[in-house]
């Protein structure tokens, strides 16, 4: 854990930049996909209704741009899955690791505001998993810091990294802050969602789609004070 | 006999437009902006024969409906509307079928008519 007002140079930083760009276009991209699609139902009922019309037949524009609407909407969308595409040349290779290595790395490198009193008590179980371990040790530090801010001013974090069952390793990080309620989970996940306007609103979305990436998922855990987030991946299977 | 659809979608654009394209056909819609709406409209009227669902919504995930719908409504079909990256119109979440956001209208009509035959 450092003090994030000294820290001259972030382990993580690269990592974070192109997650945060991947998340940010990702949202980008949907959102523009709900846009195309109105559009193109506008499209679709207006010349519907008009095509019958004798004002239809009258002006052969109104055929011509309804046409144009129709293909630039199309290449926009193909535009947009032609940048998706590009996205493998930002995603790690996986290789077997560690998980618990991940968990030390990401309580070392996790920022922390200097006017703030936090610990991480950490507990890691080792276990191996395929992920790339950048990203693995960044989804374990955006949880940390989410918590760390739901604390406030002091508090611990806790962070308990096992196998809970022979195929599924588990990392769980706790807080005593103010909770999520289960009504407000996808609120929260929602992308640039934040309570704190300097901040992008981005960390349980980066970790999510870490998570997803390697098999895994983000799950909530009830807790009768604060929130356990937990992200769940699969261990490497083994030869019997 | 008229066909009942439950359109749940939290952009509104994406439900104005998608409603006039649906009664046009003479489809009956009941729109809902979030899950709890959905929820609501089932409880009250549990008499739909197509369910389109918007995946990620602002209260949850379209999917979180589809149990309800199958236990309350074995008839009714669902197709699950989507924008996001990951969604290419491939079956997901047990749903019948997916219809991607901006793709071509015709190719959401042929799968409704394809579901309702079948």
């Amino acid at each position: 854990m450092v003090d994030s007002s000294r820290l001259t140079f972030d382990p993580l930083g690269s990592v974070q930049l192109v997650a945060t760009i991947d998340e940010a276009a990702s949202a980008l991209r949907h959102d523009l996909r709900n846009k195309f699609g109105s559009v193109r139902s506008a499209e679709y009922y207006i010349r519907r209704r008009l095509q019958s019309t004798e004002a239809w037949q009258a002006e052969p524009r109104l055929e011509e741009l309804s046409g144009v609407i129709r293909d630039e909407i199309r290449v926009a969308n193909e535009l947009l899955d032609q940048r998706r595409r590009l996205q493998h040349l930002f995603v790690a290779a996986p290789s077997r690791i560690d998980a618990a290595e991940c968990v030390r790395r990401a309580v070392a490198c996790t920022r922390v505001a200097s006017d703030c009193r936090v610990e991480i008590e950490q507990h890691a179980e080792a276990g191996n998993v395929v992920a790339d371990a950048a990203e693995l040790t960044l989804a374990v530090r955006c949880l940390l810091e989410n918590a760390i801010e739901a604390l406030g001013e002091s508090g611990v974090v806790y962070v308990r990294a096992r196998l809970e069952t022979a195929s599924r390793y588990v990392i769980e990080i706790q807080d005593a802050g103010g909770g999520i309620q289960p009504s407000q989970r996808a609120m929260v996940l929602a992308p640039f969602y934040t309570t704190k306007p300097e901040r992008a609103g981005l960390g349980l979305n980066i970790a999510q789609r870490i998570a997803e990436r390697y098999s895994g998922s983000l799950v909530f855990r009830d807790v009768a004070v604060g929130t356990i987030v937990a992200l769940e991946l699969d261990l490497e299977a083994t030869d019997a | 006999m008229t066909t009942r659809v439950l359109l749940l979608d939290d952009n509104d654009g994406t439900r104005l437009t998608l409603t006039a394209l649906l009664e046009a056909e003479g489809f009956e819609v009941a729109e809902a902006s979030c899950l709890a709406d959905a929820r609501q409209s089932l409880a009250a009227a549990p008499v739909f024969d197509l369910a389109l669902l918007d995946r990620h919504l602002g209260d949850g995930q379209g999917a979180e409906l589809i149990p309800v719908v199958r236990a309350q409504l074995p008839h009714c079909r669902i197709i699950m509307i989507s924008g996001s990256d990951n969604d290419h119109g491939g079956i997901v979440d047990n749903a019948d079928a997916c219809f991607r956001k901006g793709e071509d209208i015709d190719e959401l009509f042929d799968k409704i008519q394809a579901l309702l035959a079948s």
